[in-house]
């Protein structure tokens, strides 16, 4: 064979090459499911994907509506960034910003011209959205503006129907300059964390959607989803608990804004309640690895060699404590294993500063309580042992275990 | 004896074998020639025709049925889009060869003036097809191209009318550019590219040396040959090698898609920030620092008319011809050379700043 023949013969098996590559390709390519809603006639491939999402709701049905009438999008690409750029609103296509085109029109809920039936103008200028009367009280309290009337809110408002003897006709924006009185600044930029158009807190019992989803899309209190988008994670907190609208909401969607703790005017702070299960400020990580938990020697099993030098904290780690108290229940208590780990076998002294004093576990935090002398014995042990009992006994009807 | 076809007309006995050398050519020419023959007629431009919709509401998403709905849909605007762009750059070459190789000069100056016409037209018709699909950022780019159009003293205003087929751009100019763009200016590049191969050999073949002077024999004599097979063989080969990369390209890297164009919401908002296509992004930063007369219609069409002239200006010597960077043709290398540097230079500024 001379060169060209050879040269012929190699791109030839490059171009066979190639066509088992398009091949290998098309074959990869999810088949496109194709959806033609009713109200807009134009097909729309969002199923090929997002295969498996719950229809919203059974007012809204997907054979009608579909998804680019609501969200937005490239309904046609199959391209993720290319489908996604156009989104209104991002994952939440009732976000206040973009609720008009979203979900508004005559013959949606912007409804008639009469009051009664514009939904969106009353949730835009409900005390929810314009947080007016929060800001109205510490503005007049703090001396920023001479009467406890509501003048300013979260964004400018303005409201042409006003039905009741303390309604206003309009409110300006709530951006107090550098003049202002300290304490209304402060207000301003750590309070303003609950009204509809603010983004969630991002941590366990705030999880929630702005806009019309901020109570109409229920949210687990871990913020986790649990519906069947193939492509949406179950395990990173932040989404609905489904795909779905409701007008049943429980307390619970309320309470990821209301009953979340205090206010303190002195310190110009909001204080989180502490007395509910779960850990504030986890990463999906670490609540992954709250569920799995393990026991945890407060007194540990295998002290290490360096703090034996310091009596007057160790515990005697004697044959007596050995026996009866290392593993009695008062000296007991769960830890997630990461924690368990972390605490090694240092002291106790130690593990009570570094981790139980601070740990979300209320159990852990009380051992403080339990010290005897300054240090933790058989006497601690004895002691937490029957204050657990207590609270056993105090909780559970012991026929019914 | 058989009588000679069409295809041995256009294909000598016998060519140099010196200029028949990868290294004088590059085959760039042949490349060309079937890039645009595969790139319009022979497997995806006419494919293309039979799904793309010219309506402004339609045209996007038209070409999205094919990318990602019909099987093996993606290949169809891949390779288009691919063969396009490597057209462009083999054309651009195969003309800095021939003046770099002093292959324009008499008697070859009307195919000069003939792949010039050419290469115009191409760039013409990439452009078309650029604002065929119909996306934010192609939009950008007709706007401001039909915009500069206006600019044209006298007859802007007609010539305006002409391409948008009214006061703004609607359905009408969709239709007019597809018409353009698969008849009213790939028939003139057609019968331009077959006039130009056809005016190769009417000049006496590829531009050759026409004598040799040898230590054998110090007196001139005639240069070797190859036969006409073996140019065929090369051909041949070349072709392969290209269509290989044209799959493999279309393989791994889609056409590009943006965002369809909404001309409802106003030209502003449905544009992005850079418009131009490649091949025009040197036009666009003189634009921004320019007026749109001097930046979109002076300009362009001096350096057009500076390369136009290029034989008949610049190197009117005959010798030289076939002989990599001659002195003979030194103002016209030097000249083509700054040109160049000058839309490379403003390109790379436009797309990195």
């Amino acid at each position: 064979m001379n060169g060209y023949q050879k040269g012929t013969a190699v791109l030839g098996l490059l171009l066979l090459l190639i066509v088992v590559g398009a091949i290998v390709r098309q074959e990869r390519q999810p088949k496109a499911v194709q959806l033609v809603p009713a109200l807009t006639g134009r097909p729309e491939l969002c199923l090929t994907c997002h295969q498996g999402i719950e229809e919203i709701s059974p007012s809204h049905p997907t054979e009608s509506f579909g998804c680019v009438l609501c969200h937005g999008g490239d309904g046609l690409a199959l391209d993720k960034e290319l489908a996604h750029a156009t989104l209104r609103g991002g994952r939440n296509p009732s976000d206040l910003a973009v609720v008009e085109e979203s979900c508004g029109g005559s013959a949606c809920h912007s409804g008639a011209a009469d009051d009664g039936r514009d939904h969106i103008h009353r949730v835009l200028t409900s005390v929810q959205a314009t947080y007016a009367g929060a800001i109205a009280q510490i503005n007049f309290a703090f001396g920023g503006q001479a009467d406890p009337a509501a003048h300013f809110g979260i964004v400018a408002v303005a409201d042409g129907n006003i039905t009741t003897e303390t309604g206003v006709a309009s409110l300006s924006p709530f951006q107090p300059g550098p003049d202002a009185p300290g304490p209304v600044q402060t207000f301003a930029n750590e309070c303003l964390r609950c009204h509809v158009s603010a983004a969630a807190i991002n941590q366990p019992y705030f999880y929630r959607a702005a806009g019309c989803a901020a109570c109409h899309v229920i949210y687990e209190n871990d913020g986790l989803y649990r519906g069947d988008d193939p492509t949406t994670p179950k395990d990173v907190p932040g989404y609905g608990r489904t795909h779905q609208l409701t007008t049943a909401i429980p307390y619970t969607q309320c309470n990821h804004c209301h009953n979340r703790g205090n206010y303190s005017l002195r310190q110009m702070a909001f204080l989180e309640r502490d007395d509910l299960p779960g850990q504030p400020n986890l990463s999906a990580q670490e609540q992954r690895e709250l569920e799995k938990l393990s026991i945890e020697h407060i007194a540990a099993q295998h002290p290490k060699d360096t703090i034996v030098a310091d009596h007057s904290v160790l515990p005697e780690i004697d044959e007596e404590f050995q026996e009866i108290y290392l593993h009695a229940i008062g000296n007991l208590t769960f830890d997630p294993i990461s924690a368990n780990i972390d605490k090694s076998n240092n002291d106790v002294k130690v593990k009570l500063q570094k981790y139980f004093r601070r740990a979300p576990y209320k159990t852990q935090n009380e051992l403080d309580d339990f010290l005897v002398n300054d240090r933790w014995g058989a006497e601690s042990v004895i002691n937490r042992g029957n204050t657990i009992a207590d609270f056993a006994l105090d909780y559970w009807d012991f026929q019914s275990v | 004896m058989t009588r000679p076809n069409f295809f041995e007309h256009l294909h000598p006995p016998t060519i140099p074998a010196r200029e028949a050398r990868f290294i004088y050519t590059f085959g760039l020419g042949g490349m060309s020639l079937f890039l645009f023959l595969f790139l319009s007629l022979i497997v995806t431009g006419v494919p293309l025709m039979f799904v793309y919709v010219p309506t402004a509401v339609s045209a996007a998403d038209s070409i999205r049925a094919i990318a990602y709905v019909a099987p093996f849909g993606w290949l169809l605007p891949n390779l288009h889009y691919w063969a396009a762009v490597l057209l462009l750059l083999t054309v651009g070459f195969h003309m800095l060869r021939v003046v770099f190789s002093g292959s324009y000069k008499r008697p070859r100056r009307f195919n000069w003036l003939l792949g010039l016409v050419t290469l115009l037209l191409s760039l013409l018709l990439s452009f078309s097809g650029y604002v065929l699909r119909w996306d934010v950022d192609t939009f950008g780019a007709l706007t401001a191209g039909t915009h500069i159009v206006q600019q044209f003293p006298l007859i802007g205003g007609w010539f305006y009318g002409l391409l948008v087929g009214g006061p703004d751009i609607s359905d009408a100019t969709v239709i007019r550019f597809y018409t353009w763009h698969t008849l009213g200016l790939s028939v003139p590049v057609l019968l331009l590219m077959g006039w130009h191969v056809f005016r190769v050999r009417r000049d006496g073949g590829i531009s050759h040396r026409s004598s040799v002077a040898s230590p054998q024999s110090p007196l001139s004599h005639k240069p070797p040959r190859i036969p006409r097979r073996k140019l065929v063989q090369r051909e041949g080969v070349a072709m392969l090698a290209l269509l290989c990369l044209l799959f493999a390209l279309s393989l791994f890297w889609d056409a590009p898609l943006a965002v369809p164009a909404n001309p409802l919401a106003g030209p502003l908002a449905a544009t992005a920030d850079i418009a131009a296509p490649w091949f025009f992004l040197w036009v666009q930063a003189l634009l921004r620092r320019l007026s749109p007369l001097l930046a979109g219609i002076v300009i362009p069409l001096g350096v057009a008319l500076v390369l136009a002239l290029l034989p008949w200006t610049l190197d009117r010597e005959t010798e030289g011809t076939a002989v990599w960077f001659h002195p003979a043709g030194r103002r016209a290398q030097v000249v083509v050379i700054v040109i160049t540097i000058g839309i490379i230079g403003l390109t790379l500024w436009e797309w990195l700043g």
